[in-house]
């Protein structure tokens, strides 16, 4: 790990540079730095990324805040200081944690601690977001369905599906030419099966594919009414808490 | 106008507009404030030194802690209104010099040139350390360009108290405003004016030695 100290106090600078080798020996020390001026030009042209700056309020030069007016720090910060007056204006900027001086051993293991396991929930995210920016992770939908009547055993194409809906515990499968098929499988395990992007699941009763939608009613302040087509029996809504994802969906 | 004095400035007309509207007895709680203002943010940066200092070098953490010592007993020992000898509040500045120029080693120093003779003459406590925490309060320091702090008497018995001028943008609020406290004090105790002259290179602070 890359740590940069920011501290005008040299004595104060070099104890933490002592408890960090202390807490874990591999802990790297960039640089110590005593003004705002000397960490901006610092930054602008940085010998390696720090993965964490400890850094003091109070400054040779003035308030280490000056740093985040002239650049653009990303970076997660540990301030440091004797007083803590200046706490609320320092966890506006990146803090992960504030240490009052002196120092010691236990509150700087705590604080880099709370560092790690931030950072494992960050990278974490970072990972997710990562794959979901590359796709190549699809999960793999249908693209047929089997379906038995009688003795007959038929597929039908997800193409050809309008819709699927429930009725006293049946699932139904809709196609486009209004065939009405009992399947297995429940809305709500049909919902996984199908491409999100294909089908919307309106509400308890239906889960819709786009093309099936013939017209889009504003019903009442809270809820929105479907045309189908083919035209199911019942008429279909959209309830309140449904509408934003729906609207999202249709916006795709 | 310069900062340092434009500071100060408004700390004078917060400091009178308190006066006008407070009993007497609000220099005592004054001062009090200001004592304990001092305290925790002088003791605990001085721990901060001490806890690298030690393990460093220890006889220069035993001298320190001797320091602080003095200094802290300088702080409980004295009341606003007893006048003490220059000598006394000299041996006091000189602890507290030597703090300060532990924690800012290269970057701050306080030179002492006061005439002997002078040194029986009186002045109101803590005047000395007031006016040198007010020259770290409002001025950068670093090894390149560091802060001097000159202290000195005159035949005429005048103290005078002078800094090299390199105004930071903010002062550090971590330090209490004691020059404003020193002129409303001196006016209140003594009558005696506190003057004040600066320019580009120099700051300088002129208060009257009580025979």
């Amino acid at each position: 790990m890359n740590v940069l100290i920011i501290e005008d106090e040299d004595l104060t600078a070099e104890r933490l540079e002592h408890l960090l080798h202390r807490y874990d020996p591999a802990i790297r020390v960039l640089d110590k730095i005593p003004s705002v001026k000397e960490a901006v030009r610092w930054f602008q042209n940085p010998s390696a990324t720090p993965d964490l700056v400890f850094m003091d309020i109070h400054l040779e030069d003035d308030l280490c805040f000056r740093i985040f007016e002239q650049i653009n720090l990303q970076v997660p910060i540990i301030f440091t200081t004797a007083f803590d007056e200046y706490m609320i204006q320092a966890f506006k900027v990146n803090s992960i944690d504030y240490l009052l001086k002196p120092v010691n051993a236990d509150g700087l293991a705590a604080a880099i601690e709370k560092y790690k396991s931030m950072k494992r929930q960050f990278s974490k995210t970072d990972l997710d977001t990562l794959l979901q920016a590359i796709g190549q992770q699809k999960p793999e939908y249908k693209t047929r369905f089997m379906i038995t009547v009688g003795t007959r055993i038929r597929t039908i194409e997800v193409a050809e599906i309008a819709y699927f809906f429930s009725e006293e515990k049946v699932t139904f499968l809709v196609t486009n030419d209004n065939q009405r098929l009992p399947i297995d499988y429940s809305l709500d395990k049909l919902a996984t099966m199908v491409n999100p992007d294909e089908f919307f699941r309106a509400n308890r009763q239906f889960l819709l594919s786009l093309p099936s939608i013939k017209n889009i009613h504003t019903y009442s302040q809270s809820k929105l009414k479907l045309d189908l087509t083919p035209a199911p029996k019942q008429e279909v809504f959209i309830g309140k808490e449904k509408i934003t994802p729906f609207k999202d969906w249709l916006d795709k | 106008m310069d900062k340092q004095v434009l500071n100060s400035a408004i700390d004078m007309q917060f400091m009178t507009d308190q006066k006008d509207t407070l009993p007497g007895a609000h220099f005592q709680a004054q001062f009090a404030a200001l004592k304990n203002q001092i305290s925790p943010h002088f003791l605990f940066n001085s721990l901060s030194v001490l806890s690298s200092l030690v393990r460093k070098d220890p006889d220069l953490s035993e001298q320190f802690i001797d320091h602080m010592a003095r200094v802290y007993r300088y702080l409980l020992e004295q009341k606003d209104d007893q006048l003490v000898s220059l000598s006394t509040e000299l041996e006091f500045a000189r602890s507290y010099a030597f703090i300060q120029e532990v924690r800012f080693a290269r970057k701050f120093r306080v030179e002492f040139r006061c005439e002997e003779s002078m040194t029986k003459r009186c002045l109101l406590p803590f005047t000395l350390q007031l006016l040198i925490e007010n020259a770290i309060r409002h001025n950068r320091m670093s090894a390149a360009e560091p802060l001097t702090v000159v202290i000195q008497t005159r035949a005429d018995g005048q103290l005078l108290v002078s800094n090299n001028v390199q105004i930071r943008s903010v002062p550090d609020r971590s330090i209490p405003q004691g020059l404003a406290s020193i002129r409303q004090r001196y006016e209140h105790y003594t009558g005696e004016e506190v003057l004040v002259t600066e320019s580009d290179e120099e700051f300088l602070v002129s208060v009257s030695l009580i025979a």
